[in-house]
């Protein structure tokens, strides 16, 4: 869902106020008279940058989800009576009667071992659970994202193209009323019409229940069914970004010289802007995508409990309600280091790609 | 020119994959209704599988664990299907010795595991030793077996118990909760309390696990030489869902067979469908309101910030004299539960107490009114509440109510405006699960709502308002309902505890209830029925615990599993061929609706666009 | 250039370029329209400067029919709300008044029908406009106040402050905001306070680097010199010449704010993370979803409130974009 600010600045790109997160992309411009030390600065500069957000990453997993409390124990104990022998074997196992600094300094430990722990209701080790559910996590945001990208630029780059025409409105206006509904309402109303009452795709899950034979294809076919409406929900919630970045960058593109000059050679319109405008507005619009990338974790959060799409997002929605505290910690952990890596890697690789910095390097 | 073919191309990709996914979906969903042609499989749909830590038999705290092992294994004694007394399991009949210290089981000669081998004494020694060693499994069932001096397996089928207190409990050894384990293979497990469920081992019921998908489904095949009778199907599937509501529409789209725990407007749904059977009977849940009855440690030791006039019982019962549980259970419910009276559901039969007409608490304000106007609550602050003379502090007390409940927020409005009448007032507080048990436990509130899960040992129940639960130091604790505590009740739970004989107990635990109705340490308000529902263009035949009008899923057995039948092995008295079931007509709205969002995305912008291109003319 | 920047106020050390002072801000110039010989008293010069920066965005504004359309119907909805309690009887959203019965279809009675406990659907949008609205709004302001500080210091104090503030503002840009928010709700309990702070925290540092950028482009105008020689402070000179110039950005930036703060507690909400003693459009699509309305075809439940969220983050949308086109005329411009 594109609710949060880093989501929405970007989907909002085209206004001179409203737009930051490309302040970053700016770097390369301050510095392209830079030399090669410069660049090694810059990585190192990125690199540092990154690794202190993770060290505070951790930190903040530590204590926002010891703060939760909570009593997993009444979660692991069942739905049925316990006698207080019970209890204290819970508690003791869990290693919940330790004072807070102990507990710190466990936490430490197993960060540095690699070793998350096993979660407190399965008694399964975290980053199997993490592993397991992962892959299904990429399918539905990978297919979201790219129908989402590919559809979104494409249209985008034909609407900054075409400014003030009737299918830049439209489209304009298309990609802002999907940015401003609802993902979970707009996931229900899509069951409701094409599950429940037309009948067409699965409603949830990941694999139909009665199974399908052991083949590859119509195994594949069902996910392939039971897809559909998900990734369509996250695409629809997530294209205005796309939309909107592609245009404005095309926008700024239509402004340069180079394309007076070339529509001057006597290209075609159509020519230039495949040929010279898109290439050029791409790169900043891909670098941007990929700064949002915690936009996508959001988006995959409510549209996996929407669709009980057993992935990620699922799975810390259900570590919320115990709490699950060895898992809570892992998946936030996981969800905002990805981030912070795909940001820094964005970073550096806009400053290797973008030709201009390239050459002055 | 290379940008022609390729703009064409994204719009031909466009149109084919939304073309190629409706056609996928048609074949696929059609497919999915022939796929199980020859195999029999009951797809259970269910919620909250990803609670469940594991399928150890010997350690289950979950409902569903428990519905799981009852497929799988067959207790020594289990719940009977009429009514939840003590019926042959494995044991087919039991005897204790005048004392009420020696008990003989005699098993079955028939009951064999599923691979064949006789299941013996000697396992069920083999079990009750592993129990009493195991610290996990002991901390579960030290209630039973610590009690144990001596178990002997005396012959094959004849197991003799030695006990060192009379105690109740053998007359059903904990019922479903303690199934006994083949030594053949338990006997290599290093630590009993690891053990997770594995694929293929033997059984002692119905069904052996197949695929244990954490958190997803668990699949059972069904045990074609069962001692007791083997299913009319092949496997059986617990397939989790995330809510209720993704549940009923796979059950809608025939992805599941047997559902269970809607709420009324779900079930009224199903209902209305002709290819979908509903049933619903009164269940074990209840739902109550507890009463801070004086937050203290064992010593007396005094602790928490509950209301001192909360200690008085007469406070207590007016307000329960305020509570008109027909209309809770009218407009929270739906009318799909029981009005309450004390911790035993009546579906336990015996065990449970209905008052008479001279103990019964009447809705009537009135009376309540009386009750605190005889008692000395007769004087009045400036806002009209009633002050309480000991503590000189006005009767206003705090409600809180969980805020993931959407029945509490109904009923507490109800309770706050019936409460005024006895010039008393509640200040409901809604809180998260967490914060609010937190409260609880440490004695900080007045009233609060409460559910519970009753099972058909009602000494587990019972005991949670014995003074032994008290906090021994000043501790929040959850192992005590209100922090009741009263002598006579004791002597009553000690009193049943020892108690060998079925009828004499049951009379005691009938009156423990009544010392519990007349205290009012907690209001019960209703127990929520069971609703449920079933495709009955694929199954019939379900049976349901108890045995009239009572529930298919969540039993204290697996009567209403095994008695599912295809509906084509249904003969004709059972089945019942339905018609097509979609509902046409209530798609208009959604279709409505969805093109309203388009006509309001595209009109306004087609509007502005009209203007725009205005202004820009100028 | 590098696209996705440029629309962005200019960068740290690019100075002020064209784009960069706003339309609407050409206040604090001293050698602008203000001054005169007559040497008014410097309040009212500059409430006359301001009068005039005002109309003449107002002007500006006028011409985005987008805009307009997004201000009418905030301007609709704000009454409706403002107004409710003279045309609508509060009291009937508790279960104990209900006038109808359970889940009825709409009607005359009841326009949008009623939940499972004969509650008008009407009714509890139009009083759940007050707590979405509410939350929106004091969570923005509170995000866009906290940005605008932060901004304004790193920008102002440099060196290692600056560093610090920024690697913060980062590492909030970067994280997925909506699990941020859940855990702070989960671990401080829900509440509506929680859920501001929740959002706003979550939600400040797109605002902060914007101010910083902007505040660095301003603080390099000459006039801030001039103040910094005749020995304004760091107050003075934050306060009486940044912050007016910075003004309109803020507001721009506050106004899409708002928009995702109500979008945020909706998803709250509906996770089941919403302040459960009131009524917010969140919370009613939440009850809708458990109460079975799906299975039930209660549609009536759903589409309102989900339509009302949708009309109230497009129109504040709309008023932020707008607002951004009078700031930034190159996006004006284009023909």
């Amino acid at each position: 869902m594109g609710i949060q600010p880093t989501a929405q600045v970007p989907a909002l790109p085209d206004g001179g106020a409203g737009t930051s997160g490309g302040d970053d992309v700016h770097l390369p411009r301050q510095q392209r008279a830079g030399s090669r030390r410069d660049f090694w600065r810059f990585l190192g500069v990125k690199f540092s940058g990154a690794m202190i957000s993770l060290v505070l990453v951790l930190f903040t997993a530590f204590f926002i989800f010891r703060v939760i409390g909570g009593d997993p124990v009444k979660a692991i104990g069942g739905d049925s009576a316990m006698t207080p022998e019970q209890r204290a074997e819970i508690e003791e196992r869990l290693g919940l009667n330790e004072p807070m600094s102990v507990q710190f300094w466990e936490y430490i430990r197993s960060v540095l071992t690699l070793d998350w722990g096993t979660s407190y209701v399965n008694n399964q080790q975290v980053t199997d659970l993490l592993l397991g559910r992962l892959p299904n996590t990429l399918l539905l945001t990978g297919t979201a994202l790219v129908l989402a990208a590919t559809v979104g630029i494409w249209v985008g780059a034909r609407a900054g193209w075409q400014q003030g025409s009737r299918f830049e409105k439209s489209q304009v206006g298309i990609s802002l009323a999907l940015w401003s509904a609802p993902t979970f309402w707009l996931g229900m109303i899509v069951i409701i019409v094409f599950s429940v009452q037309l009948d067409l795709f699965p409603v949830n899950g990941m694999r139909s229940t009665r199974g399908v034979g052991d083949g590859f294809w119509p195994q594949f076919l069902d996910v392939a069914h039971h897809l559909v409406l998900p990734a369509l929900t996250m695409a629809a919630v997530i294209y205005a970004q796309y939309v909107l970045i592609m245009r404005s960058s095309i926008l700024e593109e239509r402004g340069n010289d180079y394309l007076t000059v070339a529509k001057a050679k006597g290209l075609r319109d159509d020519v230039v802007r495949r040929r010279h405008a898109v290439p050029n507005a791409l790169l900043p619009t891909v670098t941007l995508i990929a700064l949002q990338f915690g936009a996508i974790f959001n988006g995959a959060l409510l549209t996996e409990t929407i669709f009980s799409w057993p992935g990620l997002g699922l799975l810390f929605y259900e570590a919320i309600r115990v709490p699950d505290i060895p898992l809570l910690q892992l998946l936030f952990i996981f969800f905002a280091g990805t981030t912070i890596i795909a940001n820094m890697l964005a970073d550096i690789l806009y400053r290797f790609l973008d030709p201009r910095v390239r050459s002055s390097a | 020119m290379a940008e022609k073919p390729q703009r064409s191309f994204l719009k031909r990709a466009a149109v084919a994959t939304v073309a190629g996914g409706v056609a996928l979906s048609m074949t696929l969903a059609d497919g999915a209704m022939a796929q199980d042609g020859g195999k029999h499989t009951l797809i259970v749909g269910t919620s909250g599988l990803s609670n469940i830590p594991h399928l150890n038999p010997l350690d289950s705290g979950w409902l569903l664990q428990g519905e799981i092992n009852n497929l799988m294994y067959t207790p020594m004694i289990r719940w009977s299907q009429d009514d939840f007394s003590p019926a042959p399991g494995i044991a087919q009949e039991w005897e204790s010795s005048e004392d009420g210290l020696t008990w003989t089981y005699t098993l079955n000669p028939d009951a064999t595991w599923s691979d064949g081998e006789p299941i013996t004494a000697e396992d069920a020694k083999f079990t009750y030793d592993t129990i009493r060693d195991t610290p996990l499994l002991n901390s579960r069932h030290g209630d039973l077996v610590n009690n144990f001096t001596e178990v002997r397996a005396e012959d094959d089928h004849t197991l003799v118990i030695e006990i060192e207190e009379p105690s109740a409990m053998m007359n059903h050894l904990k019922g479903v909760s303690i199934m006994i384990m083949p030594e053949h293979v338990w006997g290599e497990l290093d630590d009993a309390g690891e053990y997770a469920g594995e694929a293929g081992q033997p059984t002692s019921g119905a069904f052996q696990l197949s695929e244990y998908r954490e958190g997803e489904r668990i699949v059972l095949t069904a045990n074609k030489d069962y001692w007791e009778g083997p299913v009319s199907y092949d496997e059986f599937v617990l397939q989790d869902y995330q809510t209720p509501e993704a549940m009923v529409q796979a059950l809608q789209a025939g992805e599941v067979d047997l559902i269970g725990g809607l709420n009324p407007q779900q079930f009224e749904a199903l209902e209305a469908r002709d290819d979908i059977t509903t049933s619903t009977g009164p269940g074990r849940r209840m739902q109550s309101i507890g009463f801070n009855a004086g937050a203290q440690t064992r010593d007396g030791e005094e602790f928490g910030d509950g209301h001192p006039a909360l200690k008085d019982p007469v406070v207590r019962r007016a307000i329960a004299h305020a509570i008109d549980k027909e209309r809770i259970v009218e407009v929270a419910a739906g009318g799909y539960a029981v009005p309450g009276v004390s911790y035993v559901p009546p579906i336990f039969g015996d065990m449970s107490w209905e008052p008479g007409e001279d103990e019964l608490i009447p809705a009537d304000a009135e009376i309540g009114n009386q009750l605190l106007d005889e008692a000395g609550y007769d004087e009045r602050d400036s806002a009209g509440i009633r002050i309480d003379p000991e503590s000189g502090r006005p009767l206003e007390f705090r409600l809180f109510y969980h805020s993931d409940r959407p029945s509490y927020a109904i009923i507490q409005d109800f309770l706050v405006d019936w409460v005024a009448e006895l010039d008393i007032r509640l200040n409901a507080v809604a809180m998260d699960t967490t914060p609010l048990n937190e409260e609880q436990e440490a004695g900080n509130f007045d009233l609060a709502f409460g559910t519970w899960s009753a099972g058909p040992e009602p000494g587990e129940t019972l005991a949670y308002h014995t003074c032994a639960r008290l906090p021994e130091t000043a501790e929040p604790t959850d192992l005590t309902f209100s922090f009741y505590c009263d002598e006579e009740y004791d002597e009553l739970y000690e009193a049943q505890a020892g108690e060998g004989d079925l009828e004499a107990r049951s009379e005691i635990i009938r009156e423990m209830q009544r010392v519990l109705y007349e205290d009012t340490p907690a209001i019960q308000l209703y127990y929520e029925n069971q609703l449920e529902a079933y495709n009955s263009e694929r199954w019939g035949g379900f049976e349901t615990q108890p045995a009239a009008e009572g529930m298919i899923r969540e039993q204290q057995g697996s009567f209403g599993y095994r008695s599912a039948t295809p509906v084509e092995l249904l003969d004709e008295n059972g089945g019942q061929a339905a018609g097509s079931g979609s509902d046409s007509g209530s798609a208009t709205p959604w279709i409505i609706g969805g093109l309203v969002l388009v006509a309001v995305a595209g009109g306004g912008f087609v509007l502005m666009q009209r203007r725009k291109t205005a202004d820009d003319r100028e | 250039m590098s696209a996705p920047s440029t629309p962005a106020p200019a960068g740290d050390t690019d100075g002020p370029d064209t784009s960069t002072p706003p339309a609407g801000a050409p206040p604090a110039d001293p050698s602008g329209t203000g001054v005169t010989p007559r040497l008014a008293s410097a309040r009212a010069v500059a409430w006359a400067r301001r009068r005039k920066a005002f109309a003449d965005f107002w002007r500006q504004y006028r011409k985005q029919p987008a805009g307009l359309v997004g201000l009418g119907v905030l301007a609709f909805i704000a009454l409706a709300t403002v107004l409710a309690p003279l045309y609508t009887d509060e009291s009937e959203l508790r279960a104990v008044n209900a006038p109808g019965e359970r889940l009825e279809s709409p009607s005359g009675t009841f326009w949008f029908g009623t939940d499972e406990v004969g509650r008008s659907i009407l009714l509890q949008v139009i009083w759940g406009a007050r707590v979405s609205l509410q939350i929106g709004i004091v969570a923005a302001v509170l995000a866009v106040g906290l940005g605008t500080l932060v901004g304004m210091m790193a920008a102002h104090y440099g060196g290692w402050t600056s560093w610090l503030l920024m690697r913060l503002t980062d590492w909030f840009i970067v994280l997925p905001s909506l699990v941020l928010a859940i855990a702070l709700v989960v671990a401080l309990g829900a509440s509506r306070f929680t859920i501001i702070v929740a959002i706003a925290l979550t939600s400040w540092a797109g605002t902060a680097r914007l101010v910083r950028a902007q505040t660095m482009s301003i603080e390099g105008r000459p006039y801030l010199e001039r103040a910094r020689a005749l020995g304004a402070g760091h107050w003075h000179q934050m306060s009486r010449h940044v912050l007016p110039n910075l003004m309109p950005l803020i507001l721009a930036s506050a106004t899409l704010q708002v928009s995702s703060a109500i979008l945020t507690e909706a998803s709250l909400s509906f996770l089941g993370l919403g302040d459960p003693s009131t009524v917010s459009w969140g919370t009613i699509l939440e009850r809708a979803f458990h109460a079975g309305a799906i299975s039930y075809g209660a549609w009536w439940y759903m589409l309102p409130p989900g339509f009302a969220i949708l009309a109230v983050v497009l129109a504040f949308t709309l008023c932020g974009r707008a607002m951004e086109t009078v700031l930034n005329p190159r996006l004006r411009g284009a023909k």
